[in-house]
């Protein structure tokens, strides 16, 4: 049976898809990154992201030397190149604050909800520089093919600066009277919202060229 | 039999282009749903501009309260490098002035002291871990009062003590406050921007900026669909009366081309369904009206003719008779047989002239119907004079044979009934009917004649009206003669002059009335006449 809500997500999707359908698909910019296999069993790639957090930010500077926090948000996909299933993804949350007790940056990075390792810097842009360059394990060696002539690899990495975390209203089922009225007429509204800002700041781009693992 | 007027029946071109079907443009319903649209779209555009304004004043309001709370926050998140600022000079006051006092102490005074702080020093709130280093002793590491598992910012002050010694404390600082910094610093990166839920009900910070335009967009397009659907609605209920409105336009169209037996629908209940029964029933009565000034210009024109032929065969008639009477008398008789010749010839001139002359006096009787002179009677009492004056059926030469012959008079169901009628033609009306229906049972040797004479008034009608039925058990009168028998000398008896129905049905219609013919139940002819009610106090 399908629910009011998701007949109107249905209605919504009918409606939006025909317009997003007609947009072409903007290019994703490429970018190069080094990829090392250690042992045969882990793939590591390295990458920065320095212009998700630049020093000449100013208003992101204010607020990082204002001791508020600031999160980068990294998701990471590594694909066959043509295939556009992930090999595996990668989620890192890194947290870059300032301690005005100590007038140390701390960079708190968690990996995949892993329990988080903290790096303290003394210098502002050490930290920014710690926080935009990743070094990951993108990969096991064991889920790739290897052989140049077999399979190459690319990584979709998309990098966000706070995003927006959304919230999720009361149930519709609750909602009476004129507050299910105000919700159903938000919703109505929410579909006319075209500009969401997900994020200060999102960096988009794929790891070129693509990389193979040796045989 | 003669050149009888015939009706106007063709409408004037002028009218019949007056009443033409106009052009689209021009139509009604074109108008109405133009109209329509035009409301519609004045309503949903003002609508529209008074929705934008409240918006943009409601969104002037919150910017004011963004404003407001854009300083509030200002001012608050500036006090926190101040206090974490303060507390940080504290500790290394605190740690410092420690440091001076274990400095000038031997290592095993030195640690004494140290504990002896931790230990009861007001001084020592706060402290996760404490560590002395003095040469000469082993280091000494104590840990504070305060549990080092509960989230407390931990912050490390290191003092040197003489040249090779280091006193070392990890000072706690509440992370409640850094907490709630962390949180100010939330609330300013999301001031100006508002929780829109989306279609899957899952809330979604959007600049305001943006959320007016959503708004104004949606509330033009719901207003759009509702003006979509007020206009839908609109023509469709406009189409239904104007479709009503081109019907009887068309019917009224059909009537100015000379159709009259065009008809408007049935249009239900309202007022242009009454404006279509009443168009019908003028058309009804146009209709009627006309048959019957048809019938009149005939009958007319037939006693006309009547009124010639018999002035014209009257007036020899008498010196004919005289003639062949003077033949007779002048006989000499001195020839038998010329005489017997003489005679015979003679009376069969004078039943010819006598045959003539009843002739000539019917048809003098048809030429001299009166003008109706209307007043009110009682129907019920008319109808006994009638009988009264009637007596009973057949002539007196048959009398014994028709002795059960009956003219039966149905007493009325509703007494007193008064019409609009001329006592005597009324009267003439009846002798006409009996007598037609006593000639007809008897021309079918059908015996005992039985005719039966009844009134009352007809229910269910707008117009009151009195019914007067006389029926009988002769042979009837078929489908296909039924309007034929009132016309002058037509009729379905060897020996009838085709008159006296003819004058029935002219005197009825001087009445206004009707007159119809159908099938009895006794089985023979069943002749009903209308005749309007008088609408004084009686009738």
């Amino acid at each position: 049976m399908i629910t009011r809500r998701r007949l109107s997500g249905l209605l919504a999707v009918g409606l939006v898809l025909p317009s997003l359908g007609a947009l072409p698909a903007p290019p994703v910019p490429t970018r190069k990154a080094q990829f090392t296999e250690i042992e045969r069993r882990w793939v590591r790639m390295r990458v920065r992201v320095a212009d998700l957090l630049k020093t000449t930010d100013k208003q992101a500077m204010q607020n990082l030397d204002g001791g508020f926090a600031t999160r980068l948000v990294y998701d990471l996909g590594l694909f066959e190149t043509g295939s556009k299933s992930a090999v595996s993804t990668v989620h890192i949350e890194i947290r870059i604050l300032l301690n005005p007790w100590t007038s140390e940056y701390e960079v708190e990075t968690r990996i995949d909800g892993g329990s988080p390792s903290v790096r303290n810097f003394t210098l502002r842009d050490d930290a920014i520089e710690a926080a935009t360059a990743l070094d990951v394990r993108i990969a096991s060696s064991s889920t790739l093919t290897r052989g140049e002539q077999n399979a190459t690899y690319t990584v979709h990495v998309v990098a966000q600066r706070n995003p927006t975390q959304n919230k999720t209203s009361g149930s519709p089922a609750t909602a009476r009277g004129q507050d299910r009225d105000l919700e159903v007429f938000s919703r109505w509204v929410g579909m006319f919202v075209r500009a969401r800002p997900l994020a200060d700041k999102t960096v988009q781009f794929r790891t070129w060229p693509p990389f193979y693992l040796v045989e | 039999m003669s050149e009888l007027p015939t009706p106007i029946t063709k409408a004037p071109t002028e009218l019949a282009r007056a009443v033409s079907k106009p052009p689209w443009w021009g139509r009604l319903e074109t108008r109405i749903t133009i109209s329509l649209v035009a409301i519609g779209i004045l309503c949903v555009g003002a609508s529209t501009w008074l929705v934008r304004l409240t918006v943009r004043y409601y969104d002037q309001l919150g910017s004011q309260q963004v404003d407001a709370e854009r300083e509030a926050i200002e001012i608050a998140k500036r006090s926190y490098p101040l206090i974490a600022s303060a507390q940080r000079e504290a500790f290394d006051s605190k740690t410092e002035l420690l440091a001076q006092q274990v400095g000038l102490l031997a290592p095993a005074q030195a640690h004494a002291r140290v504990r002896t702080w931790l230990d009861t020093s007001a001084s020592a709130q706060g402290v996760l871990e404490l560590g002395l280093d003095l040469p000469g002793s082993e280091p000494l590491a104590l840990t504070g009062t305060l549990p080092a598992e509960s989230g407390w910012i931990r912050v490390p002050v290191v003092r040197q003590i003489g040249e090779q010694g280091s006193l070392r404390i990890t000072w706690a600082a509440d992370a409640s406050i850094a907490q709630r910094h962390q949180r100010i610093g939330e609330l300013e990166r999301d001031l100006g921007r508002v929780e829109v839920s989306d279609v899957g009900g899952e809330g979604q910070l959007v600049e305001r900026n943006e959320v007016q335009r959503a708004v104004i967009a949606a509330l033009g397009v719901a207003s759009g669909l509702v003006l979509f659907s007020a206009v839908l609605a609109g023509i469709l209920i406009a189409r239904r009366t104007t479709r009503k409105v081109s019907d009887i336009s068309r019917a009224m169209r059909g009537v100015a081309a000379g159709d009259t037996s065009v008809r408007a629908p049935r249009l239900g209940r309202d007022e242009l369904g009454q404006l279509a029964t009443a168009f019908n029933t003028m058309l009804d009565e146009l209709e009627l009206s006309r048959q019957r000034i048809v019938f009149l210009q005939r009958i007319g024109a037939w006693q006309d003719m009547a009124r010639r032929i018999a002035h014209e065969i009257k007036n020899p008639l008498t010196p004919i008779q005289l003639a062949v009477q003077q033949l007779r008398e002048k006989d000499p008789g001195h020839d038998e047989k010329f005489s017997k010749l003489l005679r015979e010839s003679v009376e069969i001139v004078e039943d010819e002239v006598e045959s003539l002359r009843r002739m000539v006096t019917s048809f003098s009787q048809f030429a001299r119907v009166p003008e109706v002179e209307l007043e009110p009677v009682e129907l019920e009492r008319v109808v006994a004079e009638f009988k009264r004056a009637y007596g009973r059926l057949g002539s007196a030469e048959s009398e014994s044979d028709q002795a059960e012959d009956r003219l039966e008079l149905v007493p009325a169901r509703e007494p007193g009934l008064v019409v609009l009628a001329d006592r005597q033609l009324l009267k003439q009306v009846l002798v006409n009917l009996v007598e037609n229906a006593t000639l007809s049972i008897a021309e079918a040797g059908i015996a005992p004649a039985h005719v039966r004479i009844s009134i009352g008034r007809v229910a269910g009608r707008s117009r009151a009206w009195a019914w007067l039925v006389v029926e009988d058990n002769g042979p009837g009168i078929e489908l296909d003669q039924r309007e034929r028998v009132f016309e002058p000398y037509e009729t379905t008896r060897e020996h009838g002059t085709g008159l006296g129905l003819a004058i029935v049905k002219k005197i009825i219609l001087d009445h206004g009335g009707a007159v119809t013919i159908g099938e009895s139940e006794l089985g023979g002819a069943r002749f009903e006449l209308r005749i309007p009610i008088n609408p004084g106090p009686k009738g």
